[in-house]
């Protein structure tokens, strides 16, 4: 029995491993292309490291475009979008974990529902709209699109983590002469901090890795990271170490403040249900 | 300062009254307590006085002043929860400073205050940890502490010793009842438990459906019940309710016979037929199990007894099927199947008519003041 249970073990460590390097595999296989040259990056068979590696790529790419500005615009865009989202979510989930009406979980699901349609059915009435009010290939205006995006998810993971809170607790407070304004700054807040932390980690990854809006609403003078790969495409042709390097330049700080923040991100995408 | 008054309160929640027209005063120093069956309003009544809950008619005045629209944090009352409700997130010294800080009172004053409280509830060695490090009867005291702190107008309790175990209950209960003694401030404590609210109290509020049925002092409850529920409610083990009928009535009361056992009952019985149906009700604690007392007697078999030690509770099965539940001496001799005779004494019975209510006793027992 003992055996067995231990056998089971390593079986489900065994396809742990081999799923996470199947995820793992293409990013590997960028990073690992970005420091190969052209020639070696088209080559059959591919090898799986580099045969002589480089930094040419890199030196090209930082030639050719902006990274940094790329890069804080991204910075701007996803913690923006993410500060602005929580000021609106905060006082709305609060109201619906803590003094729920009939009409609170429709709501919530409408809300939700509102991320499954895809965006381009409103591409065009935002993007006639962003035009006109001068918003185009503007940080704040594809921080407000951004923001309004996300705010279904916030919305619902903060209320989420607020619903756990026993409702006693901030009672306790109202009867100890606490006004709205402090109850929610020295007990909700702090009692869901790692609620919080969670929610603004999920939200600046989805921000910082969105296109779409990126792409469609932005050409230079607002473009984010996803812009500036995508700009690696198409004029000179596929490049794919360059790509590559562009890519992996892309990535990197989402991936740095990912492994970092592993436990707070596991638990912000079970949306609160485990703990 | 400390009088609370409830004038015609109600309270709905959608289509569901809760509770219903309550008119009550509260003096000042007064230990109130709630008492009812589980979802007879307690809690709610509680919350409607502190502010939680909105009344949906009537007013609440504190020191004669209408709070019925003043929010919680201005009443300036101090609620302690059945869960405690400590905030995680602080220290025992936080906790206990919050309403002070709330309150803007000097650093120093809080300092001294929590400092105080933490002392008589024994908290010193505490001060530092977070809630979750302490234990149940901790926790409780931080809670309390919470509120006594801040020296509010009165303190209310929600059934605040309803998750701690049976010893620490009884040595929290003289901790509320010595604190109630020094500082002297108005209480509204709800509880489940009879001992809690005969001990603690000096009036109780007897609550069902959301109606105050009975208030009274804890004796004027347990001898003068007004109808049957509170007879029933008031005592422990319950009242015995056996079916009777009215016999002739005098100047000394009326007799009621309880099959061919004719009991006099010293109630008045005008306005009620001879012949007619009522209840007779009498408590464990009155029927005598020893000998021949000359008092007219109730005999059974035995079905089960209970010995606790001190006292037996012997279960017994009248001819009518009826059971009867005795408080006997802890070391009666008892077996089951046995046939026994208690002894019924008419001071102690009490006579409810088909509707539920008391027939007036002629006299009040001595110790049951209002
Ligand atoms: N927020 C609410 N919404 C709807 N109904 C409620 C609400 N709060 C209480 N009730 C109802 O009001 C009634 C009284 O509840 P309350 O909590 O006051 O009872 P209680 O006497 O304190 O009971 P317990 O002894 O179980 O604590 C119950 O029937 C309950 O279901
Ligand atoms: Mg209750």
């Amino acid at each position: 029995m003992v055996n067995q249970a231990r056998w089971q073990r390593v079986g489900w460590g065994v396809a742990a491993w081999l799923v996470a390097l199947l995820m793992f595999f293409p990013i590997y296989w960028m990073i690992m292309t970005s420091f190969k040259t052209e020639a070696a990056a088209v080559s059959t068979p591919p090898s799986i490291v580099p045969m002589e590696p480089t930094l040419q790529n890199y030196e090209t790419v930082f030639e050719q475009s902006d990274y940094f500005r790329f890069a804080w615009n991204s910075v701007v865009i996803s913690l923006g979008s993410t500060m602005l989202g929580l000021l609106v979510a905060v006082p709305a989930a609060w109201a619906m974990a803590f003094i729920p009406s009939k009409r609170t979980k429709p709501t919530l699901l409408w809300m939700l529902s509102t991320k499954m349609l895809p965006p381009v059915g409103v591409l065009v009435p935002i993007y006639l709209l962003f035009r006109d009010w001068g918003l185009l290939d503007t940080l704040f205006g594809l921080t407000v699109v951004l923001m309004l995006m996300n705010l279904p998810i916030i919305v619902w993971m903060l209320y989420t983590y607020f619903r756990e809170i026993p409702k006693d607790i901030l009672e306790s407070a109202r009867m100890e002469g606490a006004g709205l304004w402090q109850e929610v700054v020295y007990i909700l807040l702090p009692i869901s901090l790692g609620g919080i932390a969670s929610t603004v980690l999920l939200n600046v990854i989805l921000a910082w890795n969105e296109s779409f809006w990126s792409l469609n609403l932005t050409s230079s003078d607002a473009a984010p990271l996803t812009a500036f790969i995508a700009s690696y495409t198409s004029p000179e042709g596929l490049f794919w170490a360059k790509l590559s390097a562009a890519s992996t330049l892309a990535i990197a700080p989402i991936l740095i403040l990912g492994w970092f923040s592993q436990k707070q991100l596991v638990r912000g995408m079970t949306f609160g249900a485990v703990k | 300062m400390g009088s609370i008054t409830l004038n015609g309160v109600s309270k709905a929640f959608g289509e569901t009254n809760v509770i219903r027209d309550v008119n009550l005063t509260i003096e000042e120093r007064d230990f109130v307590v709630f008492v009812g069956p589980s979802g007879s309003g307690k809690s709610t009544l509680l919350r409607l006085v502190a502010g939680l809950e909105d009344v949906t008619s009537g007013r609440i005045e504190i020191d004669g002043r209408d709070v019925t629209a003043t929010p919680p944090a201005r009443r300036n009352l101090a609620m302690v929860f059945q869960s405690y409700a400590l905030y995680p997130h602080m220290s025992v010294r936080n906790n206990m400073a919050f309403g002070l800080k709330m309150a803007k009172e000097d650093k120093a004053v809080i300092e001294q205050k929590v400092n105080e409280a933490a002392r008589i509830l024994e908290l010193t060695d505490y001060l530092d940890r977070r809630p979750a490090a302490l234990s149940g009867g901790q926790r409780q005291r931080v809670a309390i502490g919470r509120a006594i702190v801040r020296d509010p107008t009165a303190f209310l309790f929600d059934e605040p010793l309803s998750n701690l175990d049976a010893a620490l209950r009884v040595q929290m209960r003289l901790e509320i009842a010595r604190l109630h003694q020094a500082l002297g401030a108005t209480t509204v404590y709800v509880t489940h438990d009879q001992i809690e609210a005969m001990t603690l109290a000096n009036r109780i509020v007897v609550l069902r459906d959301g109606v105050a049925e009975q208030v009274g002092s804890p004796l004027a409850l347990y001898h003068h019940p007004v109808n049957r529920f509170v007879a029933g409610f008031i005592g422990s083990p319950t009242m015995n309710f056996l079916p009777a009928t009215l016999g002739a009535a005098d100047d000394n009361g009326v007799s009621a016979w309880v099959g061919d056992t004719e009991v006099p009952v010293a109630v008045d019985a005008s306005g009620h037929e001879e012949g007619e149906a009522v209840t007779l009700g009498i408590r464990p604690e009155h029927l005598l199990t020893s000998g021949d007392s000359g008092l007219p007697t109730l005999s059974g078999e035995v079905q089960v007894f209970e010995r606790l030690g001190g006292i037996t509770y012997i279960y017994l099965r009248l001819s009518d099927g009826e059971v009867l539940t005795v408080e006997a001496p802890g070391d009666i001799a008892v077996k089951v199947g046995d046939r026994r005779s208690v002894g019924i004494d008419g001071i102690n019975c009490h006579l409810f008519a088909p509707d539920g209510q008391t027939l007036p006793a002629l006299r009040r027992h001595p110790l049951a003041t209002e």
